[in-house]
């Protein structure tokens, strides 16, 4: 089993899922609360990864983020490397690519939290910060660790974008999907088949917990 | 400054409802305005536009010297700044929170000792103290009345907007908490603003009374007197005087006749008052439409005119 795979996967999905609690919780919190007419056109773009093509969505992040695009010169510029096949460039689009999964979650959440209650809060005096931490995000605990735990999930299971943003080099961004690809075309099944159970086996232990969490007791027995 | 509240606004909902209201409430001595009018009428919508959670179309909203909206200058400031005490209809209380949590949340400025001190206080003032530690779910409709109300006035807001404030309740629980609310928006002496559709509560509690219909101000006056003197038949619709009846024109300065006493005893009539000088006939629940014996066959009078 190719254990540095495993280490940059995990590296990258928990770096990933950190930075979409960072990044999500402020989009979700507009998805949900704002009254623009137009909200649904964000709220498209923030869905499209969900049914764009990996490579699709991979060749774009690679133009976006490549020597030649202003944002992939200003990065260059300043790290003194482009960010295409560096663990960052991974990372960026790995953001990118599992945004929707904890997105959408937490803002089913928030959508969840009865608007009264928030009203209630801002007429106590509390800002909309206070508001948020004390009173909405308590309330959709459960769909932010959905959301966390989706995403953390997905960018595990990530190929295409990573093979387009991040190539294939050993110890950077080299995943554990892309491992169990090199194995197959090697014809080392023996190597693929111990890296796909384990990811098989850590991802299925994941959904668990999560369906666990959101499990409503006596939904199926109703109890007295 | 004007010890006082005036409000002059207007909110349009394009095909629903147009609200058109102003309003004076004084602030000093505090008093107990009663919006008063049918569901769907927009005074909550009224209350809403003081709390700061809606923005009229135009107009404007001062407070004590205070401009907490003025549609010209494009001022609208937040509910957080206005230091309101609002009760909700379903009280709103957070779920998570225990009792005394729910009512410290609105006095996150103060020092925690002086913070336990005034949640205690305002508890022992509601009569909840010993609850409050428990959650919302697992009070009664009448104590989480009492909790809701309790978290309104903690923080010693400047003005008290409560939005049907009874309506969660039983009949017999409304009837003994009637009483004590007066009593205790009395003792606070914080001006109030009371959303209703129930005309005891508006007797029981108001000092002064607005009727709402359609977004429209239709009557404005004490309680007594609106009840007592209902402007015309779309008043007399919303403040849901149920008997009309009909009578014969009876000329200026005369008492009763004999023969409508029993009308009368039934409408609680006031004998002394004379039919054309105050034209409705009319008790708490009643009103009269009169017939002129030379004019159309039933007229609707007004009491204002006459």
């Amino acid at each position: 089993m190719n254990w540095i795979a495993i280490g940059v996967t995990f590296k990258l999905a928990t770096l990933t899922a950190c930075a979409l609690v960072v990044l999500g919780l402020p989009i979700a919190y507009w998805v949900s609360f704002s009254r623009w007419r137009w909200k649904f056109l964000v709220e498209s773009v923030v869905a499209l990864p969900l049914v764009l093509p990996p490579t699709v969505l991979g060749f774009y992040i690679l133009v976006a983020i490549g020597p030649d695009s202003p944002f992939g010169r200003l990065y260059a510029n300043l790290a003194g490397h482009p960010l295409p096949f560096t663990f960052e460039g991974l990372l960026i689009a790995s953001i990118l690519y599992s945004l929707p999964f904890a997105v959408q979650p937490f803002a089913a959440a928030f959508d969840q939290v009865d608007r009264r209650l928030i009203e209630a809060s801002w007429t106590l005096g509390a800002s909309r910060l206070r508001t948020f931490v004390e009173l909405i995000l308590p309330m959709s605990a459960a769909g932010v660790v959905t959301g966390v735990v989706l995403s953390f999930a997905h960018t595990l299971g990530e190929f295409g974008v990573v093979l387009m943003v991040g190539g294939n080099i050993e110890g950077v961004t080299r995943t554990v999907s892309i491992d169990i690809y090199d194995e197959v075309q090697a014809l080392n099944y023996a190597g693929a088949a111990q890296t796909a159970v384990f990811l098989l086996v850590v991802s299925y232990g994941i959904l668990l917990s999560v369906y666990a969490m959101n499990r409503k007791v006596g939904a199926v027995w109703p109890q007295k | 400054m004007a010890a006082e509240m005036t409000v002059d606004i207007r909110k349009c909902f394009p095909g629903r409802l147009t609200l058109d209201v102003q309003l004076v409430l004084p602030v000093a001595p505090p008093s107990v305005l009663i919006l008063f009018g049918p569901s769907g009428s927009g005074k909550t919508t009224i209350l809403r536009c003081l709390a700061g959670l809606e923005r009229p179309d135009h107009g404007h909203i001062h407070f004590n010297g205070e401009t907490w909206f003025d549609g010209r200058a494009g001022v609208h400031t937040t509910p957080q700044a206005r230091c309101l005490g609002c009760m909700f209809q379903d009280y709103a209380l957070f779920p998570g929170k225990t009792v005394a949590e729910n009512v410290a949340y609105g006095l996150a400025d103060l020092p925690a000792g002086e913070r336990a001190k005034r949640v205690k206080e305002t508890l022992e003032l509601l009569k909840v103290q010993s609850m409050e530690a428990l959650k919302p779910a697992q009070l009664s409709g009448g104590q989480q009345q009492r909790v809701a109300l309790a978290r309104a006035i903690a923080r010693r807001p400047h003005l008290l907007l409560l939005d049907e404030p009874l309506s969660a309740l039983d009949a017999p629980t409304r009837a003994r908490v009637q009483g004590e609310l007066r009593h205790l928006l009395k003792q606070l002496a914080i001006p109030s603003v009371v959303v209703t559709h129930d005309w005891g509560e508006a007797l029981a509690l108001g000092d002064r009374m607005v009727v709402i219909g359609d977004g429209q101000m239709l009557q404005a006056g004490t309680p007594q007197e609106v009840f007592n003197r209902p402007k015309d038949a779309e008043v007399v619709r919303i403040v849901g005087i149920e008997m009309r009846w009909r009578g014969a024109y009876v000329s200026r300065g005369m008492d009763l006749p004999q023969w409508m006493w029993p009308v009368s005893r039934c409408m609680h009539w006031r004998k002394s008052v004379s039919v054309p000088t105050c034209s409705c006939v009319f008790a708490r629940r009643t009103w009269c439409w009169l017939v002129t014996a030379a004019g159309p066959p039933v007229r609707e009078i007004n009491c204002g005119g006459a």
